[in-house]
């Protein structure tokens, strides 16, 4: 794992090979959303949002109550890239050096030696990371952020692509630590996968007569494959009509009177990237605001405070008056439709 | 959120899946703060939702009602009734767009602002009436007391009028409930179209107390602003769920509206089936203006009686009724330019009769005014009785008289005097015994047929002589002056009389006075020279400059009279008239004109009774024999002529002036008078078409001037596009500012209302264009763009209701309206 990976895909699209065809991509990533898919019934648009935060190189928030797939997906997920997967399950008692790794003295070498943590994997899937003690949270979301773990002065560098996908369970809080605004700003999107409907309940017990599906996954692209996709995607064209228009909207969560605290810079940098993915996606080579104001509920809402006011007037905490303002930004906002003069 | 998330590879939506997201109704709820909890609290939230908008609706209503009120301002002096009636229409408006904006349920509105008009008029105008807070009968008095001297007012002043405190009372009553019955059925009933007969009845007011220019500019504002209350009216409710437009638009929304067309039910792309009906508005408020512009001057009448008829819709029109100094009316009549057949007559009499119509008997407060009608007796068909002051000896004919009114509009029936009695007459009229004239306060006259009776008095010269060297008691009334008559007016008289013994002799020294030459018969001269009317400063000054017409002669004489102690009063009715070419049972038929209604002056002698005069000289009038100096010269046995004689003759005296009687028009003058008017009205027809239609010229303009464009415009796909939104907007398919391209085009396919293939060729056009990296293109050409939105609008327009697209054609909203704005210009946040 080591610095030989590292080159090749980390250093930006110039690094990389050349970037796939869009046709190419949608091949690829289609192949991806088809395992997805395989284990997880009805569930396509999460699968797209988990497809499109991999590319896009963020981390990925599920929240949702017990037993719906959550970490079915992330693991789904992982098979099919063929990357290294590292499951770290979160309790109260969970130290940060579990996580991150520890240094320990080797008695023949006479030197500490670094044993590296849960966290040195490609997809790293945090479950119920709500459980965890806030020391051992933010060991987590130090690594989501840097790309690298800093232990006894040393800094190790996580190897890419490297995703957390952290499950939370919004229901069962009693004994949690729920993840502070701050720190919940560092995931690209929250998703909630939700009930199955009935019909895909029932291709769902279909599926499993003959054993889990897990069991036949494989992996559709490899590594370098994935870094290309990563790659392709960062080459979308984003106009400035289309910037504008972001940021448009992330301004208006700020002053909106519902909203204590509005989106951060980092929520606009994540909505332009995903919805260059999401763009790619759709095989076009540049983005539209259709991507745009898609993705703004799943990469907004979660680094919004409501005022106590609208949070306590819905259920879910607020989650639902959140979300129906964002939409209601959207749908105000209006979408860029210029007459440019020709000299421009 | 599900959406539009879907596998790779596919740059075409392929629609259907409505969005799932929050109804958001709960959001306004939210935004509000309070959770409503109860039945109550959601009906009133509902009613707000439902609602949104109606103060735009109040304030075009209220605009509208401003301008309308605006006409009235030629009638008036001063600007301060005109704010002080808007301040009452402001405040009445205002409290409604409150309450409703707060969910008040329509009952309450209307009960609050009547209430409220109440509590204002009575604050205002009966304080210090009430019982605690009620209102009570001493209130009512108070306020009729109120409106009657505003009634008064009406009857004694001459327009321009003084606002006096009674008249502003009056319109900031009567326009207050006006504006509320009108911002009731736009805002509350939804029936904007209706609310327009408020205003139009404000609007009418003007031309019919006063026929000159009609005020174009003021028409044309008020019109204006009614659209204004149409288009509004037409958007109450924007933005409610599951109101079937499309996208239920977050128009006018602020950026944090939660509304939105993200969160209403399935969308769908039909404006919503409602009763509105803008265009039938529009029609009848067209045809309401031409008729307003054009009745005037095609309607022969007497008197501001027509308001009766027009001013319908304002509670208080009967006031107007008898209002306005009818010899200004009579003034205007004359100087019509197409006079048109007011009657027509036959008699037993050797020649044509004057009808009198009316008597100004009161002038002692300054101004002739008319002897109240409301004293009669009604009539049924029984014998008027021995005239006042006939004696038994006085010779007298009888004579029978046909009558058949043609155009005549009037409260009174045309009588020779002194009649006795009526045929033929239907109907409920009141007979004034004084004066020997009938009314019905109907004040309209036309078609009638009836048969009077009448006498034809022939008084010898002993008799003349000998009578009215006394005045009975019950006659002082007519002998009333007012107190600041000005001097000049009794010493003229007294010069004038100086040589006559009796008061006969002076009576026809007056006449002689005003017949001697000197002075000279004039329509115009009052009018330019500000004494048109018969009030005292009026005569004075028409005794100076000695040009006037039948009105200034006849008030003048009648009040030189009075100061000589000779009973008289003013008579309004119909000059003889001429003679047509036809015969009814063998007598000639006299034709009547409206250039005819005459004025003259009538004195009372005591053994004869009322006796006409004739001081207007410079018409074909010969006077009354026994009015003439020579008459006591001739034979006391020559019983021949009866009252009035007249000569007139058909078809003659094309005279340099234009005469009460007799200046008849050859029929080549009347049939270029009828040209003339229908000309007008053919102009005004034309007119009004031509703003109609200005509008879906203007739209067919930008249309084929944007097609023709598309050719060479550096973004023909987003010109294309724009050309798109504003076809949508004018087939009032309802967008927000959020929609993208996608979301329009989903929306149209979703209805099949297009082609679909075009429509999906226009958006990648567009899109390509506006987010595209610089140097790619779409694979469209120009000429596949002109198409494909050539295709588009006429499935649009294939699709639409008939109604809604007469709508798109003749109101295109696109015109004045831009609904997608460029976002704004901000740095990309690091």
């Amino acid at each position: 794992m080591t610095s030989e990976a590292l080159t090749s895909t980390s250093a930006g699209p110039a690094a990389a090979g050349a970037p796939l065809s869009l046709d190419e991509f949608g091949r690829h990533t289609g192949a991806i959303l088809d395992n997805l898919e395989r284990v997880i019934d009805g569930k396509t648009e999460a699968a797209t949002l988990a497809l499109i935060v991999l590319i896009a190189e963020g981390h990925l928030l599920v929240e949702d109550v017990p037993g719906v797939g959550k970490t079915t997906l992330a693991k789904a997920l992982a098979t099919s890239v063929g990357c290294t997967v590292s499951r770290i399950q979160f309790t109260p008692d969970l130290l940060p050096s579990d996580v991150t790794g520890v240094s320990i003295y080797n008695q023949v070498d006479h030197a500490f030696e670094f044993k590296p943590g849960a966290v040195f994997a490609n997809i790293v899937i945090a479950d119920e990371i709500n459980r965890a003690s806030p020391k051992t949270q933010s060991s987590l979301l130090e690594c989501m952020e840097e790309q690298q773990v800093s232990v006894d002065g040393t800094t190790h560098p996580l190897e890419p692509p490297f995703i957390v996908v952290a499950t939370q369970n919004p229901i069962e809080m009693e004994g949690t630590y729920a993840l502070p605004e701050a720190q919940r700003d560092r995931f690209m999107a929250r998703i909630s996968m939700g009930y199955p409907d009935a019909s895909a309940e029932l291709s769902m017990l279909h599926h499993r007569e003959s054993g889990s599906p897990m069991q036949s996954l494989r992996a559709v692209v490899d590594k370098r494959r994935l870094a290309e996709l990563i790659d392709t995607a960062r080459a979308i064209y984003v106009s400035r009509a289309v910037e504008s228009y972001v940021v448009s909207i992330v301004q208006a969560t700020r002053i909106h009177p519902e909203f204590r605290l509005g989106a951060s810079p980092r929520g606009t940098l994540h909505l332009v990237r995903a919805a260059k993915v999401l763009a790619a996606l759709r095989g076009r080579e540049f983005v539209v605001p259709d991507d745009v104001n898609e993705l703004v509920v799943p990469i907004l809402a979660h680094r919004i405070v409501a005022t106590r006011r609208a949070a306590s007037d819905t259920r879910g905490g607020g989650t639902e008056a959140i979300a129906a303002a964002l939409r209601g930004i959207v749908a105000a906002t209006p979408v860029p439709l210029n007459r440019a003069r020709p000299s421009a | 959120m599900s959406t539009l998330l879907r596998p790779p590879a596919a740059p075409v939506p392929s629609g259907g899946t409505p969005r799932d997201r929050a109804r958001p109704d709960e959001a306004v709820d939210g935004g509000r703060g309070g959770r409503p909890t109860s039945e109550r609290g959601r009906a009133s939230a509902a009613r707000r939702r439902e609602r949104r908008g109606t103060w735009k609706t109040t304030l075009a209503v209220g605009l509208t009602m401003g301008f309308a009120l605006f006409s009235l301002s030629p009638l008036l002096q001063g600007i301060g009734w005109w704010f002080a009636t808007m301040a009452m229409v402001g405040v009445l408006l205002g409290v409604s767009a409150l309450l409703r904006a707060r969910g008040v349920p329509e009952v309450v509105v209307v009960g609050a602002a009547v209430l409220l008009w109440v509590a204002i008029v009575v604050v205002l105008y009966a304080p210090g009436t009430t019982w605690f807070v009620l209102p009570t009968l001493d209130t009512v008095a108070d306020l009729s007391a109120d409106l009657a001297a505003a009634r008064e007012s009406i009857a004694v002043q001459e327009v321009p009028a003084v606002a006096v405190p009674e008249l502003t009372q009056l319109l900031v009553m009567s326009i207050g409930l006006i504006a509320l019955v009108s911002d009731e059925l736009a805002a509350g009933l939804r029936v904007p179209a209706l609310s327009g007969t408020g205003p139009l009845a404000v609007l009418t007011i003007a031309p019919l107390v006063r026929r000159d220019e009609p005020q174009v500019l003021v028409y044309l504002l008020t019109g204006l602003a009614f659209l204004l209350v149409l288009w509004t009216g037409a958007r109450i409710g924007d933005g409610r769920s599951g109101s079937g437009r499309i996208g239920a638009g977050a128009v006018g929304a602020g950026p944090h509206s939660v509304s939105g067309s993200r969160g209403g039910p399935t969308p769908s792309i039909r404006p919503a089936a409602g009763g509105r009906n803008p265009l039938l508005a529009l029609g009848l408020a067209v045809a309401a203006v031409a008729a307003m512009v054009v009745l005037p001057t095609v309607t022969p009448g007497l008197t501001a009686a027509d308001l009766t008829e027009q001013g319908d819709g304002t509670p208080f029109a009967s006031t107007y009724a008898t209002g306005v100094d009818p010899t200004i009316q009579l003034g205007r009549d004359l100087r019509r330019s197409d006079p048109v057949l007011s009657l027509t007559y036959s008699t037993s009499a050797e020649e044509g009769l004057y009808l009198k119509m009316v008597n100004l008997s009161d002038f002692s407060g300054g101004t002739w005014e008319p002897e109240a009608p409301y004293d009669g007796v009604e009539y049924q068909g029984q014998q008027f009785g021995t005239p006042p002051g006939l004696a038994a000896d006085v010779p007298v004919t009888d004579v029978t008289t046909t009558v058949s009114i043609a155009g005549l509009r009037s409260d009174w029936l045309p009588l020779p005097y002194p009649s006795q009695r009526v045929d033929s007459l239907s109907g409920n009229w009141l007979i004034t015994p004084n004066t020997f004239t009938i009314t019905d306060l109907q004040g309209d006259t036309r078609g009638i047929n009836y048969e009077a009776t009448s006498l034809a008095v022939a008084p010898t010269a002993e008799q003349l002589a000998a009578a009215g060297a006394t005045v009975p008691d019950d006659l002082a009334g007519y002998l009333q002056l007012p107190a600041d008559l000005p001097p000049v007016i009794a010493q003229e008289a007294s010069t004038v009389t100086a040589g006559a013994a009796t008061n006969y002799d002076r009576a026809v020294a007056l006449q002689e006075f005003f017949r001697s030459g000197q002075f000279r018969y004039s329509l115009a001269a009052p009018a330019s020279n500000g004494y048109d009317g018969s009030n005292a400063e009026m005569i004075a000054a028409f005794l100076e400059k000695k040009e006037g017409y039948c009105v200034h002669f006849s008030a003048a004489m009648a009040v030189m009279a009075r100061t000589l102690g000779i009973p008289s009063r003013v008579a309004v009715g119909y000059a003889p008239g001429q003679t047509a070419d036809s015969t009814a049972d063998g007598r000639p038929v006299y034709e009547v004109y409206t250039d005819q209604l005459h004025a003259w002056p009538e004195l009372y002698f005591e053994g004869i009774g009322w006796l006409p005069f004739e001081p207007t000289p410079g018409l074909d009038i010969t006077p009354p024999d026994y009015s003439l100096p020579d008459y006591a010269q001739q034979s006391t046995t020559d019983s021949a002529a009866p009252a009035p004689s007249s000569t007139s003759t058909a078809t003659n005296s094309a005279g340099p002036e234009r005469g009460d009687v007799g200046a008849t028009q050859s029929a080549e003058q009347q049939v270029l008078a009828q040209v003339r008017g229908w000309s007008i009205f053919a102009g005004v027809l034309v007119a009004v078409g031509l703003i109609v239609l200005a509008p879906y010229a203007a739209r067919r303009l930008v249309r084929r001037g944007r097609i023709r464009r598309l050719a060479t415009d550096p973004q023909p796909g987003t010109l294309a596009w724009l050309e798109l939104e504003d076809t949508l907007d004018d087939h009032r398919l309802q967008r927000s500012h959020g929609d993208t391209l996608a979301d329009v085009e989903q929306r149209l396919t979703a209805e099949n209302m297009v082609p679909v293939d075009a429509l999906v060729r226009l958006r990648l056009a567009a899109e390509y264009e506006q987010y595209a990296p610089p140097g790619t293109a779409g694979d469209e050409t120009r000429a596949r763009i002109a198409r494909d939105l050539v295709a588009v609008i006429s499935g649009l327009d294939a699709q639409a209701q008939p109604r809604d697209r007469a709508l798109a054609r003749y109101l295109p909203v696109s015109l004045w309206r831009r609904r997608r704005a460029a976002a704004s210009t901000g740095a990309l946040v690091p």
